[in-house]
């Protein structure tokens, strides 16, 4: 007979089972032979050698910075409620059964966050005992970081049950600022050994137990959890599938008209199936706001490694960025390809092959001479930054031309 | 003149589901309209599938004669470019099938006209109501003048007027000889207007004809297309 912790399990089983499945896709033997197992056996050895020495490039970054990374950790995740649409024609009539569900989910979260945040800790303890930090205090940090992670992420689930639109994003954000000073000073009395730190931990844990109880007798949210619970269990395949270019259908656009070419404006005049596509990709891309974030921050990542890094160090890292720009291009255009749309037509390789190296090589091109004229400022080599335009459209026409092979 | 001559022997998936479809074979005359109909599961997107080139499994072959020798396919659930405003989907189209800008330029405004969509022909169509996209689903197809149009349940999303204008431009188009074949549900649509039928039942053809030819089959002088469906699928079932 099916009981409610049964249900739970089977639940948790499926979802297990399906994460599972999504990896083994993408990490086939392959990819865990060359890529996952040199990195994670490269990844414990480093760590292992962070027990007996720091490593240099240490001296750059101060405790903060790993105070930071916590703070993030514990903003970052949801609470699972595992309800599914076909809930409501059983499931919902049993508000006995809804509530010791919410219930078991609500363990599981706290269970998880216990495992995650102490296999954090983990990893950032030889750095925290390098600051100064001692290993009483990082247990009680670690401790501290669990119960704010699980009420962090109930209260942020409560702001998306009762806030829509510009007003959620602001209660959002005001929740993100006070939670983020509560966490410094909580973690400022725990350093200075104050009483009140055990206070801010009571309080802290009087605030979870309210917001647990909230959340299991809270009424009205079926449908909110269903979709919420949807996009929890499909982030990992969403994930892989961007990363391997699969098209995946995304709301993107609310407003009626474009903000660029916004009365379809023709960029080449010839008309032919390369320039057909080409247009296609440029004019998509540069509407697509998460795209062309993630150029710019790509670029601003690549900005600050060449400022970090020794000067002398500044062509060979303009080179390396260039190609990984050229590279990054490419995958958004095999995502542009296997759009549904675009497939709908039969494109000769004689076509999509000119068509890519010419798309990858424009789209390429603004962030491979910007990133010259950083470095040709950063090494005073003026004579240099005044080549690096010709030399910029060298590399990205080369680059563009090898990845629109593979394309 | 046959436009359109489908002969598989079996087609479908890899693995076990490589048989979905078997011994199917139909052809599209010009000027006809052909309605592909059967229950769910009947093996109809498979068949349109295959025809299109779509499946990994298929077995047999697909032959379109016309003067563009291409077929267009106009999807049940419209497929749309988030990124695109709805012109830049036709200057695709027409880019992929190297339409003159003489010839396409016309043709689309003429289509955007008769669709009531030339107001929002800058606007991205994400957000489009599912008719709305529906009809630019019918412009692309309509925009490119194929042999051979392959409908997959049309009516879905549209409302009576544009029902009514696809109506007529399908008319227009077979009056210029291009041949239909078309999936629907909705037969008593498909009944007033499909010159020819194909039934399908567990992936396989059960009969074709016009409606008196199926008539007479099922022995029902006076049954509709549903009678004469409900019939043939209960006597093999």
């Amino acid at each position: 007979m099916m009981t409610v912790p049964k249900l739970f399990w089977q639940r948790l089983a499926s979802d297990w089972k399906y994460q599972y499945e999504a990896w083994k896709t993408a990490v086939d033997w392959v990819v865990a032979l060359y890529i996952v197992i040199p990195f994670l056996g490269i990844f414990i050895y480093e760590y292992l050698g962070w027990w007996r020495e720091m490593p240099s490039w240490l001296i750059y970054v101060n405790l903060n910075a790993f105070l930071g990374i916590v703070f993030m950790f514990t903003w970052l995740g949801t609470t699972r409620i595992f309800l599914e649409e076909a809930d409501q024609l059983f499931l919902l009539q049993k508000k006995a059964w809804i509530h010791q569900l919410i219930k078991l989910c609500l363990g599981y979260t706290i269970g998880y966050n216990v495992l995650i945040s102490t296999f954090l800790f983990l990893i950032l303890a030889p750095f925290l005992l390098h600051y100064g930090v001692s290993p009483r205090e990082i247990v009680w940090m670690t401790l501290f970081t669990i119960v704010f992670k699980t009420c962090m992420g109930i209260a942020k689930q409560f702001v998306e049950l009762r806030f829509m639109g510009w007003i959620q994003n602001l209660v959002r954000t005001v929740l993100l600022i006070m939670a983020g000073v509560y966490w410094r000073q909580s973690v400022y009395y725990l350093m200075s050994h104050s009483v009140l730190y055990y206070v801010s931990l009571i309080v802290l844990s009087g605030v979870l137990v309210l917001l647990l109880f909230r959340r299991v007798t809270l009424r009205g949210t079926f449908f909110l959890d269903v979709v919420r619970e949807k996009n929890a269990r499909l982030r990992l395949v969403k994930l892989l599938l961007q990363n391997l270019g699969t098209y995946e259908k995304k709301p993107m656009f609310t407003r009626k008209r474009p903000l660029f070419f916004r009365s379809s404006n023709l960029l080449f005049k010839k008309r032919n199936p390369v320039n057909g596509l080409v247009e296609m990709f440029l004019k998509a891309e540069s509407r697509d706001e998460k795209d062309v974030t993630a150029y710019f921050k790509m670029l601003g990542t690549s900005v600050v490694a060449m400022i970090l890094f020794p000067a002398d160090y500044g062509w060979l890292l303009w080179v390396v960025f260039s190609l990984m720009i050229t590279g990054f291009i490419g995958v958004l255009w095999r995502a542009a390809m296997n759009n549904p749309f675009v497939c709908l037509f039969p494109w000769l390789s004689e076509t999509k092959v000119p068509a890519a190296r010419k798309s990858i090589f424009l789209m390429a091109l603004p962030g491979q001479i910007f990133l010259g004229l950083v470095v040709a400022i950063r090494t005073q080599a003026w004579l240099g930054g005044l080549v690096m335009v010709p030399i910029a459209i060298l590399i990205g026409y080369y680059s563009a031309k090898k990845v629109s092979l593979k394309s | 003149m046959e436009l359109l001559n489908v002969t598989i022997d079996h087609a479908g998936y890899s693995g076990k589901k490589a048989d979905v479809i078997k011994d199917v074979t139909l052809s599209v005359k010009s000027g006809e309209l052909v309605g592909l109909i059967g229950p769910n599961g009947a093996g109809k997107s498979t068949t349109i599938k295959g025809i299109l080139g779509l499946l990994p499994v298929m077995v047999g072959k697909v032959e379109i004669a016309g003067k563009n020798k291409n077929c267009a396919y106009i999807p049940e659930q419209p497929v749309l470019y988030d990124g695109l405003t709805l012109w830049e989907h036709l200057e695709l189209a027409a880019a992929a099938y190297e339409m003159d800008r003489e010839v396409f330029v016309p043709k689309a405004e003429e289509l955007l006209k008769l669709f009531r969509l030339t107001e929002v022909k800058h606007h991205l169509p994400g957000t489009f109501s599912k008719g709305m996209q529906q009809k630019v689903m019918l412009i692309l197809g309509f925009l490119l003048e194929p042999a051979v149009y392959v409908v997959d349940e049309p009516f879905m999303g549209l409302d009576p007027r544009g029902t009514k204008d696809f109506l007529a431009l399908l008319d227009q188009a077979r009056a210029q000889g291009a041949g239909v074949l078309m999936c629907t549900h909705i037969l008593d649509t498909a009944e007033k207007i499909c010159s020819a039928f194909i039934l399908m039942n567990a992936g396989t053809v059960l009969t074709r004809g016009t409606l008196l030819e199926i008539r007479e089959q099922c022995q029902l002088p006076e049954g509709s297309l549903f009678d004469c469906f409900d019939q043939l699928v209960e006597s093999t079932s």
